[in-house]
């Protein structure tokens, strides 16, 4: 550890300071429509070769030798802007740009920054193209960004029409997702149907498989951050749709024209309408419904100061009769403070807040109930961005999380009920970091860090210690404040990228992660009742180290893009439950868990097409993900549940004319590996299966079809209205959503084998408007 | 709070549909199959012995004849169990003692297969109450009386409790029989000394007029694992379980099936009235 940290010093001293006269050059890249800022725009200076993008807050700074230079600014899907600038002192230059009119024989504009791909020192990165997803199709036409990450490589869904995904043979919770900074602890709707995104109030989403930049830690697997829009800041605007399931509308503004803007969002789905219509009257008179609130607004205090609120707020409701309410939900804020020192440090200050919680009533004819579970955290964050000239930037900075974790309180009058109340636990987090991305000569890009990770539970509360079968040996109580455990470790972060030619590249990366807050999972698919437990003095953290390597080619002109990328991952300190593991508000739950170790490898391919009337991408990943635990199988290594060989995935769209695109999905994948019975037996003459092996199984291999068709139907300077319509599953595949073995009713010695399908073939459409 | 988890889940199978597939599963080497009682009732000493089977084999289960079976005390009772029918053994001579740990040997071939279980001292009964509850969730038609129990639990140790809840069928010509029993699995971790209620009958509701047998049955902390394994890898938890189904724990060496359990039993007769 000591060699590292003596090589980062040896490599930031490298950059020396030059004699020479250097002036900066900085400012904001803007949408010239709508005034949002551009993240990730490049900025590029031609006559150096050299340039660099936008953070996410659309500010550039580049510092360079005085002269004359022509700057271009350009973003894909933007008309490129170019300046002549003479530089002799620090110039501030902020830019707008144009978004290109859909024109179908449009002539690809050849802007720096179109093989950014393949140069840059990213690795394992995907970035979604927010229009690209408005065109794929999706189930109930809602489109979604979790369901189409998971039509990238190395992604994969966590099952038929689900929201959650897997990276890289990490576990679900093992996906930091970041909405303005903020972590969302349950990312799904409806039994992780949709996902809480609400993509009208979305401008860029990344995210990292790995390579991850040392400023992101917590979560093992990957980082998805998601940026909301910051609304017009020109103009009024309305855009909504309406559809069969669910219903939207947004409404943006300026607050002062050019110096502040908001953006208002919301959503709310109807699905128990269609309850209504059923016979059973305890099911038609059941509510189940969820709907969300998306709020962001700016304000530019001065030419180095700029203030953002972003807020979101959504829930899940379910009911029956009034005898029962459940609803659940996230809530997060942040206040941002941007503020630059001089033209050079850029400085973002963030105080966030992120809860999830759970609630329930429940009113029985002589008892009631009530249960409530959640987490609640508050977050300082301070991130530096040093812009030291054009070919290396620094970035340093740290957080400050103070989680508390409510397993679960459980209340009743019922007459001798006990209480099940989980203790509330408390935990410190922080971490510091330092990174420095660095272009040396033309060819070889380096960016590398380091981060420290530290965490701290803390009393009140009770912690145990469990003997073999999770009897309690002994209890230790801990006073408000006293630390029950310490973690905490260094993370190195590097990758860096080889440019072969202006077409291709090799990469590589190395990253270390730590993570110590853990999900228990009641069930297969996401349910409200999933709780997050803090490392304890029972529970470790867990550590991920990842090595990629990977090979970039673009081809005709940067119109298509390929990538070959090989992982390997190895994980420690991984959690699983024990046979017949009782999850449930058990306060007890630490008692219920193993630990062992994984791994996970594989190889992804990605070809992508971005221009031309057909755009689209295949892409296809092979992998193998194992876990080992002393309790399971005598530590043998069996595939995890979502170890899935093959994955495959082709989506396409076409534009027919400028009012018309047609496009289609399909996918195909393994089934995942579960554990059936290998043989039977009876005892009290009760039928008990009898298992053989972890995961020795395969459910049946998965494919589907979807399609969908785009619509516009009015195009005015500022009215438009379109169509959507889209079929999901179109060849009504019934995939295996579970297997479940069971006697025969009229005989108990015959046992046979049935499958659940879920969705046959689900047609939907949705009419959206914009004025 | 179970509960939720299933109506969203049934909620979730109303839009879905299930077929019957063939499904080609592995064929497992046979095992021994035991199931092995000591109460500190009247009934003797108790051990059926059977053989595991593929899993769509529609036969009865074969029964295993001619073990050599043992049951040994550490008080220094030793019996060699008789076959009084096929695959049935029973002890004539050693009755089940509280405070006492029983082991049972079963030589099957040249397979041998052991385990022991403890005797705990007996728990009684405190009360039984009955109450109305009625229908109130999609797919849970349950509607009619639940029965709760009430019991003591001793403060000196840890304690292990199986509650079965028993009922008697009463046919035609006015003959007894069992009918369905609903199990409970609980121990005193979370409420050690304290007097406790537990609801009986989750999966069923009685009638006016039914008789339940309520039994009370105290076991070792094995055996408690065994039981409650057991019924968690049935019914319809398991299914969506996230942790992944396995073979409950047992008691029983050398990879038998079943269990060996040593049980003191406290029951109550109780006829659900009208209220």
């Amino acid at each position: 550890m000591k060699r590292a940290i003596l090589a980062v010093v040896l490599l930031f001293s490298i950059v020396s300071v030059w004699a020479e006269q250097k002036s900066t050059l900085s400012g904001y890249i803007k949408d010239a429509k709508t005034g949002e800022v551009m993240i990730s725009a490049t900025v590029y200076v031609e006559e150096l070769e050299a340039g660099l993008v936008t953070n996410q807050y659309g500010f550039y700074s580049l510092t360079i030798p005085d002269g004359q230079y022509t700057v271009r600014y350009s973003f894909v899907g933007y008309r490129s802007h170019t300046e002549q600038i003479v530089l002799n002192g620090h110039k501030q230059l902020n830019v707008e740009i144009s978004p290109l009119v859909e024109q179908i024989d449009q002539v690809t504009i050849r802007a720096g920054g179109q093989n950014r791909n393949v140069k840059s020192a990213e690795i394992s990165l995907i970035k979604l193209d927010m229009k690209e997803i408005s065109q794929v199709p999706v189930i109930f036409g809602e489109k979604d960004i979790l369901k189409s990450i998971q039509l990238l490589p190395g992604v994969k869904s966590a099952g038929e029409g689900n929201s959650g995904y897997y990276v890289r043979g990490g576990n679900a919770d093992q996906n930091l997702i970041l909405l303005d900074e903020a972590p969302v602890y349950n990312a799904s709707h409806l039994m992780g149907f949709f996902s809480v995104f609400n993509s009208n109030a979305i401008k860029d989403v990344q995210l990292y498989k790995g390579g991850m930049p040392a400023k992101y830690g917590g979560r093992l697997s990957s980082v998805l951050d998601i940026t909301m829009n910051d609304g017009n800041t020109k103009q009024f605007g309305a855009s909504g749709g309406i559809g069969l399931i669910s219903s939207n509308l947004t409404l943006e503004g300026p607050i002062i024209k050019d110096q502040g803007s908001f953006i208002v969002s919301g959503r709310r789905t109807y699905a128990d309408a269609f309850l209504k219509f059923l016979p059973d009257s305890t099911i038609s008179n059941t509510s189940l419904y969820f709907y969300d609130f998306n709020l962001k607004a700016n304000y530019r205090v001065s030419d180095k100061d700029r203030i953002y609120l972003s807020g979101y707020f959504g829930r899940d409701v379910l009911g029956f009769k009034d005898l029962m309410n459940i609803d659940w939900g996230n809530s997060t804020g942040t206040i941002r403070w941007n503020h630059l020192f001089g033209n050079r440090l850029f400085l973002n200050s963030s105080f966030i807040y992120s809860n999830y919680d759970f609630k329930q009533g429940a009113d029985f004819n002589d008892f009631s109930m009530s249960m409530l579970s959640g987490i609640e955290d508050y977050n300082l964050k301070e991130d530096f961005q040093f812009y030291f000239d054009s070919n290396n930037t620094f970035k340093w900075g740290g957080n400050l999380i103070y989680h508390s974790f409510m397993p679960g309180h459980v209340d009743s009058d019922f007459e001798g009920f006990i209480g099940t109340s989980v203790d509330d636990r408390y935990a410190w987090d922080a971490a510091v970091y330092l990174s420095h991305e660095s272009k040396i000569g033309s060819r070889l890009q380096l960016n590398y860090g380091l981060r420290y990770s530290y965490f701290q539970p803390v009393g009140p509360g009770d912690y145990y210690t469990f003997d073999t079968y999770g009897i309690v040996l002994d209890t230790i109580n801990y006073q408000k404040g006293e630390t029950i455990a310490q973690y905490g470790g260094i993370e190195p972060r590097a990758s860096v990228s080889f440019v072969l030619s202006e077409h291709n590249s090799i990469k590589a990366s190395y990253n270390r992660n730590r993570q110590y807050v853990h999900l228990i999972s009641n069930a297969t698919s996401g349910t409200p009742l999933d709780s997050w437990i803090p490392s304890s003095n029972i529970v470790q953290p867990e550590v991920a180290d990842q090595f990629a390597l990977g090979y970039f080619r673009n081809f005709d002109n940067n119109t298509w893009e390929t990538s070959i990328e090989a992982y390997y991952k190895n994980l420690q300190n991984q959690i699983e439950y024990k046979n017949g593991a009782d999850l449930l508000s058990n306060p007890l739950i630490e008692s219920q868990l193993v630990f062992g170790e994984g791994r996970s490898y594989g190889l992804e391919l990605y070809v992508k097409k971005r221009t031309g009337k057909l755009t689209g991408w295949v892409s296809y990943t092979l992998s193998r993900t194992e876990k080992s635990f002393d309790e399971i199988d005598n530590g043998a290594w069996f595939p995890a549940r979502h170890d899935r060989t093959h994955d495959f995935s082709i989506t396409g769209i076409y534009q027919i004319n400028p009012k018309m695109s047609f496009s289609a999905s399909w996918v195909y994948y393994t089934g995942d590996a579960v554990t059936f019975p290998s043989g039977k037996y009876f005892v009290d003459s009760q039928l008990v299966n009898m298992y053989t092996e972890r995961n020795g199984y395969r459910m049946p291999e998965y494919h589907r079809l979807d399609l969908g068709l785009n619509l516009i139907t009015k195009k005015r300077d500022r009215y438009e209205s379109s169509w959507n319509f889209s079929i999901y599953n179109a060849y009504a595949r019934e995939n295996a959503y579970s297997i479940s073995f069971i006697q025969s009713e009229d005989d108990p010695n015959v046992t046979i084998a049935e499958q659940l399908s879920l969705f046959k073939i689900v047609p939907s459409v949705t009419w959206n408007f914009k004025f | 709070m179970k509960k939720v988890s299933f109506i969203l889940l049934s909620l979730l199978v109303l839009v879905s549909c299930t077929k019957i597939i063939d499904i080609e599963l592995n064929s497992a080497t046979k095992r021994l199959v035991i199931e092995a009682k000591i109460s500190d009732q009247s009934v003797p000493p108790f051990v059926k012995l059977t053989r595991t089977m593929d899993y769509f084999n529609p036969e009865n289960p074969e029964l295993v004849s001619g073990a050599i079976v043992t049951l040994r005390s550490d008080v220094g009772e030793s019996e060699v169990m008789e076959e009084v029918s096929e695959g049935i053994y029973k002890a004539v001579q050693i009755k089940g003692t509280p405070g006492v740990t029983y082991s049972l040997t079963v030589q099957d071939g040249d397979q041998s297969y052991e385990a022991d279980a403890y005797l705990p001292f007996p728990v009684r009964i405190d009360t039984t109450h009955h109450f109305i509850r009625e229908n109130r969730t999609p797919r849970d038609n349950i509607s009619g009386y639940m029965l709760s129990l009430t019991f003591t639990d001793p403060a000196d140790k840890t304690n292990y409790y199986r509650l079965d809840a028993l009922k008697i069928n009463i046919d035609t010509t006015g003959r007894h029989q069992n009918g369905s029993t609903s199990t409970v699995m609980t121990s005193d971790v979370l409420y050690n000394g304290g007097q406790t209620t537990n609801m009986l009958n989750h999966d069923q509701a009685y009638e006016p007029g039914d008789t339940v047998i309520v039994k009370l049955i105290s076991i070792d902390e094995k055996v408690y694992h065994y039981f409650q394994q057991l019924k968690e890898s049935a019914g319809m938890r398991a299914m969506f379980s996230s942790s992944a189904p396995a073979n409950p724990e047992t008691n029983l060496q050398n990879g038998a099936m079943g269990y060996f359990a040593a049980e003191s039993v406290d029951m109550r007769m109780v006829i659900i009235s009208d209220q």
